[in-house]
């Protein structure tokens, strides 16, 4: 192992970002359209007299601002090519130079400095071409020193440079950007970067592995200097060759195949391993951050290939794990991929600053096994359309069914693991309704209604328990009678957001809507508050049998029933009478069985 | 005395050793981990170490006895300078970046090295001030003088200005692991075992958490609290208004009384979770024995679904803490989202 450069000072390392900082145009990475304007610009002599270069944090900015003091200011320029040997040259790689001034604008940011700066301005350079000001952290400047700096900037004298270079741009007020020409620096792809470090491991003497590079330049996200720090702390840390491991120890990261079966398992709707696996990554001390990141990247890929095919954009995802990759992205519709990366992104920005980071981290991991896999409905006509299964995705219903297990008679959450080995469910639309609407009874009514109440909230149940049982007066259709004493009860019940509000849990209880009607016991007939009329109970009954036989008869409907072996459980009223809105209301018809 | 007092960090120590013998130690370090695991008493030891002047070239590790060291225990090596978010701000201000960039760019008073520790760096954040503090540093972190370090210690890189963490080389620390964790409490004196578990298990592996549950009030607390959430018919009022008074048993003082609802709310996301965690089919033990009916009835009464959203309600009731809302509003807002349906 050769023994590392230790930079100008002999008794004190000095980092690599500092050392293989850029000193010439060609040297700047990724920047090359603004190193080319540059080089161009002192070429032609059209140089102007102030600059602003923006970008992110460890992309070239003050480097580039270096190297165009050099070039106008070395003793054989002002050339694209600055000699670097030069007094002049070596003393602005320095830092030292006494015509080339760099401030800190971040600590000296007041009016005062900027004073300073305009009465300066007017001497001459001592010994070099240009008198050249740059500076660094511009935005840090306050409104009145960005204010006393404006008539100089428009107008200073020909032997004066500016140079800005700022992270955030957005801060500097525009009568500063107008008097500027502005360089945006782009971020470094990946690649780029990858062929620096190697570059720097070999001059440093060391060897890494592509695949350790390749980590370190991803984790970079298109800093250079973010990079170099990273590679720099892997050369002091880990002694001898740089592999992937270190690197993942380092960071506190998981191996792909960790991050693979949790993803495996969040695919397979397995909340109780993912969350198994969380704790196991926990406990071993990986950063839960991290993790999340990385489910980030994993499920970014799996949008890619779901969207685009596995061959456009560049993935992520070793290729090892490409084929797993594929599976789940077959496996899930692109809606549920979507909305996984929601979930993710949002507890990843819930985790900042938060103290409970694992137990936000696990609430992901439940929410993402239990996604519902979502069909939009225009993939589902499609399907119909074209006669072939609609991605039969396992779609196993859980959020929606009816709590409690109450009702028998649908087949509502039987087990994870029995209904993991049925074959697959056929598809179910969005929104995810329960499983089988239910037909009120009598008796499935005495059994629903608690339920219902305890869903509504103690508020309003008290009042609603006055009433008794409701009564069912049609199809769908339920009545409340108040006894006349508990007429204060009866109207608060009668409010409209109180009546919707229970039409709305009976809807997600029953998988149906319902009308709800209050009414006051007492003999005087309907108190007609509510949005169904009474129906005669025989009379809609006949109807719907008419619509049921209309909806039997209809082609596109016949078409579902052979393909999906779906039943007719349900016909909404008005079935068919409205021709153009088939095909969505036949979705509507069909609520599917095994 | 040197590492020894640095405990469950010992690959860290062994790194920063590997690092100094191949001569390769950066100028700008920022460690970050959980609050309590020892960062500080990491960063002090380190610069011991550093400005030790006794020591073999080959181990970084203070001698203890040498005029560099002692100075350094007695907290006034002229070149070791350490500073923190001043007692009532919530921010770091910029003249303390100043004065310790000032002190930074003298040259040595002893030997070839100048340390400079900032604690409380993720206040260093600060919105208000456009982030003074933060770029007020950042020309020095980039390029200190030849011979400086500086450490910084925070929580979170994430929470840092981007240009704050490209500067630095980022050392993680660990959560302490269980059996250090019973062991060190031994130290400090707690030994009941039923105890010492259910501090393992909820610091998340950080000692000062772990003292500050230690607290028998709060243990007493969280049965009435988990029996008030369990209970039917619920009662939000009583409930909150118990917390309340519990709280304020902390005394006077704001900041003593925010850590015990915020302590009271952790023992609660603790008992989610693990319904949360049953109720999909995990069979983690329960964190008391008695525990395990009422996480029963707890399944029972709502799911997944309801109870994620219940997560979420205390979630958002820890970040109320955090920005000094109301306590009794926080209190009552949260117990009554959380009984009702």
């Amino acid at each position: 192992m050769a023994q590392p450069n230790r930079g100008d000072d002999s008794s004190h390392y000095t980092v690599l970002a500092r050392r293989y900082r850029p000193q010439q145009f060609a040297d700047l990475v990724g920047q090359e359209p603004v190193a080319r304007a540059l080089m161009r610009a002192i070429e032609t002599g059209r140089v102007a007299h102030a600059y602003l270069f923006t970008g992110a944090r460890g992309v070239g900015k003050t480097s580039a601002a270096r190297i165009l003091a050099k070039a106008l200011n070395c003793e054989n320029g002002p050339t694209p090519h600055p000699c670097d040997r030069c007094p002049i040259c070596q003393s602005i790689a320095s830092g030292e130079d006494i015509d080339v001034l760099e401030f800190d604008a971040a600590s000296n940011r007041g009016i005062d400095e900027v004073r300073e700066i305009r009465q300066n301005v007017q001497y001459r350079p001592n010994r070099a071409r240009y008198k050249i000001y740059i500076i660094d952290e511009v935005h840090m400047l306050t409104v009145p020193a960005f204010n006393a700096l404006l008539k100089t900037l428009e107008e200073p004298p020909p032997h004066v440079k500016f140079i800005f270079a700022t992270t955030e741009v957005q801060k500097i007020p525009i009568t500063i950007l107008s008097r500027c020409q502005r360089f945006d620096f782009a971020g470094i792809s990946t690649p780029r970067i990858v062929e620096r470090l190697q570059q720097i491991v070999s001059a440093e003497g060391m060897e890494a592995d592509p695949e350790a590079l390749e980590l370190v330049a991803r984790r970079a996200g298109g800093s250079m200097r973010d990079a170099q720090s990273l590679l720099d702390q892997l050369l002091a840390f880990a002694g001898g060759r740089l592999t992937g491991e270190q690197v993942h120890r380092l960071l506190g990261t998981a191996h792909v195949e960790r991050v693979v079966a949790l993803a495996s398992a969040m695919v397979d709707q397995d909340a109780k391993t993912a969350l198994h696996l969380l704790g196991q990554a926990a406990d071993e001390g990986l950063q839960l951050g991290e993790l999340l990141d990385q489910l980030i990247d994993y499920w970014r890929d799996l949008m890619v290939v779901a969207a685009a095919g596995d061959d456009a954009p560049p993935l992520t995802c070793p290729p090892r794990f490409r084929d797993t990759l594929r599976h789940h992205a077959r496996r899930l519709p692109i809606d549920s991929i979507l909305a996984g990366l929601d979930i993710l992104g949002a507890t990843k920005a819930r985790m900042r600053g938060s103290s409970h980071g694992r137990v936000l981290a696990e609430m992901a991991v439940v929410r993402l096994s239990r996604l519902e896999h979502l069909v939009s409905l225009a993939e589902l006509a499609r399907g119909l359309a074209e006669g072939s299964e609609v991605s039969p995705a396992p779609s196993r219903s859980r959020p929606s069914a009816p709590p409690l297990g109450l009702l028998a008679a649908a087949p509502a959450d039987a087990g994870a693991s029995a209904e993991q080995k049925k074959k697959p469910e056929p598809v179910r639309a969005v929104p995810p309704a329960p499983p089988v609407p239910l037909e009120l009874t009598a008796e499935r009514v005495s059994q629903l209604w608690p339920v219902v109440l305890d869903e509504i909230g103690p508020a309003s149940a008290t009042d609603l328990k006055k009433a008794g049982l409701p009564a069912i007066s049609g199809p769908n259709a339920l009545v409340l009678r108040f006894p006349p004493e508990y007429n204060a009860a009866r109207e608060h019940c009668q409010r409209p957001q109180v009546v919707s509000r229970i039409e709305e849990v009976l809807r997600k209880i029953t998988g149906q809507a319902c009308a709800v009607r209050i009414e006051s016991a007492s003999a005087e007939g309907p108190d007609d508050v509510s949005a169904a009329p009474p129906l005669d109970a025989e009379r809609s009954q006949f109807r719907s049998r008419r619509w049921r036989d209309e909806a039997e008869r209809d082609p596109l409907v016949r078409r579902a029933l052979d393909l999906l072996g779906a039943q007719i459980v349900r016909v909404d009223d008005g079935f068919g009478t409205v021709p153009k809105a088939l095909p969505e209301r036949a979705e509507e018809t069909e609520t599917l069985q095994e | 005395m040197s590492w020894q007092r640095v405990r469950g960090h010992e690959p860290l120590v062994a790194a920063f050793s590997q690092a100094e013998r191949s001569g390769r130690l950066a100028h700008a370090y920022f460690f970050f981990g959980p609050r309590g695991v020892g960062k500080r008493l990491f960063a002090d030891e380190f610069a011991k170490a550093l400005l030790c002047e006794g020591r073999s070239a080959e181990r970084l590790e203070a001698c203890d006895w040498c005029a560099a060291c002692r100075l350094v225990a007695a907290g006034t090596h002229p070149d070791l300078v350490a500073a923190q978010r001043p007692e009532g701000s919530s921010a770091i201000p910029i003249d303390v970046v100043r004065e310790l960039c000032r002190h930074l760019a003298l040259k040595p008073a002893r030997g070839g090295r100048k340390i400079a520790i900032l604690d409380d760096a993720d206040d260093l954040y600060d919105p208000v001030t456009n982030h003074a503090a933060a770029n007020a540093f950042l020309k020095t972190l980039e390029e200190p003088p030849p011979g400086s370090v500086l450490v910084l210690i925070g929580t979170d890189p994430e929470q840092q200005l981007p240009t704050i963490i490209s500067r630095c080389q980022l050392i993680c620390f660990r959560p302490l692991p269980g059996e250090l964790m019973t062991e060190l409490l031994r130290q400090q004196g707690i030994t009941d075992p039923a105890l010492v578990r259910r501090l393992v298990r909820l610091s998340g592996g950080s000692l000062g958490r772990a003292l500050a549950l230690a607290d028998p009030a709060l243990w007493e607390f969280r049965r009435t609290l988990i029996d008030g959430l369990c209970r039917t018919p619920p009662e939000p009022t009583g409930l909150a208004r118990r917390w309340t008074q519990f709280v304020e048993e902390a005394g006077k003082d704001s900041a003593s009384q925010r850590q015990r609802a915020s302590l009271g709310l952790g023992l609660v996301i603790d008992f989610w979770a693990s319904a949360l965690a049953r109720s999909v089919g995990g069979d983690q033990p329960p964190l008391e024995p008695e525990d395990e009916s009422r996480l029963q009835t707890t399944i029972g009464r709502f799911t997944p679904e309801q109870l994620l959203h219940r997560l979420d309600r205390c979630l958002e009731a820890e970040i109320q803490l955090e920005r000094r809302a109301q306590l009794p509003l926080v209190l009552e807002g949260l117990v009554d989202a959380l009984i009702r349906r």
